[in-house]
């Protein structure tokens, strides 16, 4: 049988029916999955927050473009894994086709472990940076007292739980609606986060030093009792320590630690992949697309943020903040950079919508890394290294409900670490562990062309070719050096990660439960007639 | 009788009746439908040498895990990821013996473009209703010759808005409600049926008369269709037209994890 065309194509006959599949996320779906989980204005939040405090002198702008190519270094070789194992679960996919089976489930579950802990800050970060200054702002402009106590009250440890946990079990509860719905609400939320960011960079625009400094003198003579509050702020933090003296390129790199870790997000689509509509293109579109759209407005919101609040006044508020001396004066709640904005304008409500922004980009984290984890455990459930549990969907929703609701417990137990317990500074690290997972997984990346040709020959991008090499040797090459050089400048970075002992054994700690997890399932299905080593010789390649 | 694989309609039979009895609706699609739907002309679909490969089945989202429940008592292998991927929407099963694939579709068939099957799996038994199956076909973007074909036989066996004639009559209301707010899938329904008359001659079996009758059915539909008022989104799409996909695409069927 021949085709036969006629004019405008219409008239074609194809030889085969399309019998397939119609996949739930399109490029466009993987872009806001991706860029939600990259969390725009979270980089800006916390890179304002934490970088001129904790690395003073270091180059916010130099910072962002170095983290924006390091990372997509890693989002090459991770568009190369996902476009040749187009299925859902993570590193786990590429870790089961690649290396030992107790390696892969290993690195999946230091990986999800490492995310699902990220839900939990994000909550936490919604609280301290979004709700308890807008709260703020509202009591310092209104002069209502309910907001004032309300801002710090929040902040408090129960309350902090209790509305950390009210969020992440909404999480849950919108994911097991389905991901039809997860990706809606993602389209929607995306949307209003946008418009909070652009309403900053208006106001931002809109504003001078002159008059934020101005405005804050106003609000904050009467609440800190000092005259100039803003110069103060500043000859305090000096007289405490702080100092941009003796920065160097290792500080903008270290500073360039917050805004890879948001950065990272760009590549979590490889948790859906086995969900996405013309993977090649979506997952390119979707990773590259998030971080360069990322990248340009950070470029473009925070020297514009550091020249209306001013570069060593964001360093000394935070800074006096957190470092306790004799005589050191800061704003009575977090020097968030919403704060600042309402400051800037004198208005609540303008600190409301730029915290309204703020939050939604940071909660479009959780459910996105949420999903992750649960791709992670169904992954495991169908390979039979994990109960079978984990895959079990309700009968209503259709949805894995068991991993999903095992995840939200997960992420409770996480938020309650952080607000009861000094154990933050040391969970912190699980980002290096995570990066050195994806480092491995990316390191059998290089060398899968040569050591599965009969899975590789089958990719889309088998007969592409850099160097002479094959794309995927090359692209995981890149995004093994990508994610080394961001695991040693966490490393030696003690704000943002570090290596403490107690920290390293936590990392050596959750390596070796998923070494013992593994081989305990693997003895359990053994008694149950099956071979775990065997399933994985077995897994169906597309 | 030239058709591998035959058995399979026994088998599809046999599923849709031990279903019933546990309570579970199952309603054929596909070829093996068109084949029970058109007993008059059966010899048409010999001479296409067809081999059977899969059963499809339209069933309710509601009575997913009992179906997966019934297909598993019947020995068939599930396809997990399919059922956990696709949140139910669709399930594959594998018998344990033949080569013989069976999905299912649940609340709807959704390729190019959706059909819903709520509230319609009771118009018909064992199969879907004949009104379904041209919709499933007429769906196809990239239609085939034996899509066509089994397009032919259907119209052939089966009127046009014959109230008379029950459900053997194509209902070309419901057809005219679904085309009327959905240009993307008038477009495709109506391109479709003009090739179904257009490759008549491919099939020499088909005698002049017979050709006249698929060919004044299909006037006779598509008549109807662009007589029918359109909705205002049905209007503005249509000032679109093909400059933007109408269609969904539609992948290989593959592992999702």
């Amino acid at each position: 049988m021949s085709n036969t065309t006629g004019a405008g194509g219409e008239k074609r006959i194809f030889l085969r029916k399309a019998s397939g599949l119609i996949r739930t996320a399109g490029p466009f779906d993987t872009f806001i999955f991706n860029i939600g989980l990259v969390s725009v204005g979270l980089g800006i939040g916390t890179m304002m927050y934490y970088g001129p405090a904790f690395y003073p002198g270091g180059n916010l702008v130099a910072a962002c473009i170095i983290s924006g190519v390091v990372m997509s270094m890693i989002a090459f070789g991770m568009i190369c894994w996902s476009v040749t194992l187009p299925r859902s679960g993570g590193i786990y996919v590429f870790g089961s086709r690649s290396l030992a089976p107790w390696l892969a489930l290993t690195l999946s579950l230091v990986e999800i472990t490492t995310w699902l802990f990220y839900c939990a800050i994000a909550a936490y970060w919604i609280i301290i940076l979004g709700i308890s200054p807008t709260l703020a702002m509202i009591g310092y402009v209104t002069g209502f007292e309910w907001a004032q106590n309300g801002a710090s009250a929040v902040v408090q440890p129960w309350p902090m739980f209790l509305i950390g946990s009210g969020i992440l079990v909404l999480s849950g509860l919108i994911i097991a609606s389905g991901m039809r719905f997860y990706l809606l609400t993602q389209k929607i939320v995306f949307s209003l986060a946008m418009l909070g960011s652009v309403l900053l960079i208006v106001v931002l625009l809109s504003g001078s030093h002159e008059q934020f400094v101005a405005n804050f003198n106003t609000l904050m003579t009467p609440i800190i009792g000092v005259e100039d509050p803003y110069n103060a702020i500043i000859t305090s933090a000096a007289a405490n320590g702080w100092t941009t003296e003796g920065a160097n390129w290792i500080t903008t790199i270290k500073l360039s630690n917050w805004s890879f870790l948001p950065l990272l997000g760009a590549a979590f689509s490889i948790s859906i992949a086995g969900e996405i509509k013309s993977v090649e293109k979506a997952q390119t579109y979707g990773m590259l697309g998030a971080i360069i759209m990322t990248v340009v407005i950070w470029l473009i919101t925070i020297p514009l943020a550091n020249s209306v609040f001013g570069y060593d006044f964001l360093g000394s508020a935070v800074y006096n903040f957190w470092v306790p001396g004799e005589g050191v004066l800061t704003t009575p709640t977090d020097a968030s950079i919403t704060l600042m904005a309402g400051i800037l304008t004198n208005s609540w409500l303008v600190t409301l919508l730029c915290s309204l922004g703020l939050i939604l980009w940071m909660w479009m984290w959780i459910p996105g890394m949420h999903t992750f984890g649960v791709r992670a455990m169904v992954a495991w459930a169908f390979d039979r290294i994990a109960p079978s549990a984990l895959g079990t969907i309700s009968p209503t929703r259709h949805t894995p409900t068991v991993a999903i609701w095992i995840g939200v417990v997960i992420t409770v137990i996480f938020m309650a670490l952080f607000v009861f317990t000094s154990y933050f500074a040391t969970v912190v690290i699980m980002i290096e562990a995570a990066l050195l997972a994806w480092s491995i997984v990316l390191l059998a990346g290089v060398f899968f062309p040569y050591t599965r040709p009969h899975i590789y020959d089958k990719s889309p991008i088998a007969g592409k070719k850099v160097f002479g090499l094959p794309m995927m040797t090359v692209g995981c090459a890149l995004g093994f050096l990508g994610s080394q050089f961001y695991f040693w400048a966490l490393f030696f970075d003690e704000v943002a990660a570090g290596h403490k002992p107690d920290q390293l054994a936590l990392v050596f700690g959750i390596f070796l439960i998923g070494i013992i997890f593994f081989f305990v399932m693997k003895a359990y299905r053994k008694s149950q007639g099956i071979d775990v080593n065997l399933a994985f010789k077995e897994i169906p390649i597309e | 009788m030239s058709l591998k694989n035959l058995h399979f309609v026994d088998e599809a039979l046999r599923l849709v009746k031990e279903a019933e009895a546990k309570g579970v609706q199952l309603r054929i699609l596909g070829s093996i439908a068109y084949r029970l739907h058109s007993p008059k002309n059966l010899h048409l679909f010999a001479e296409m040498e067809r081999e059977l490969t899969d059963v499809d089945f339209g069933a309710y989202r509601k009575q997913s895990h009992a179906i997966r429940d019934f297909m598993i008592a019947q020995r068939y292998k599930a396809n997990d990821g399919m059922f956990v991927g696709s949140e139910g929407a669709r399930h594959i099963y594998q018998h344990p013996e033949w080569p013989l694939h069976v999905d299912v579709f649940t609340d709807e068939l959704n390729y190019c473009h959706p059909i819903p099957f709520k509230g319609r799996l009771g118009l018909d038994s064992p199969t879907i209703s004949t009104t379904d199956l041209l919709l499933e076909k007429m769906q196809i973007v990239e239609i085939n010759m034996k899509d066509l074909k089994d397009t032919m036989v259907l119209l052939l066996e089966h009127p046009i808005g014959d109230k008379s004639a029950g459900r053997e009559s194509i209902d070309d209301d419901y057809i005219c409600g679904i085309m009327s707010s959905d240009w993307g899938f008038f477009y495709t329904f109506t391109t479709n049926l003009g090739k179904v008359a257009e490759f008549i001659p491919q099939f020499p079996t088909i005698t002049g008369a017979e050709s006249d009758m698929i060919r004044g059915r299909i006037k006779q539909l598509i008549g109807r269709l662009e007589a029918a008022p359109k909705s205002m989104r049905w209007k503005l799409r249509a000032k679109i037209g093909t400059r933007a996909r109408w269609y969904q695409e539609v992948s290989e069927k593959g592992e999702i994890f």
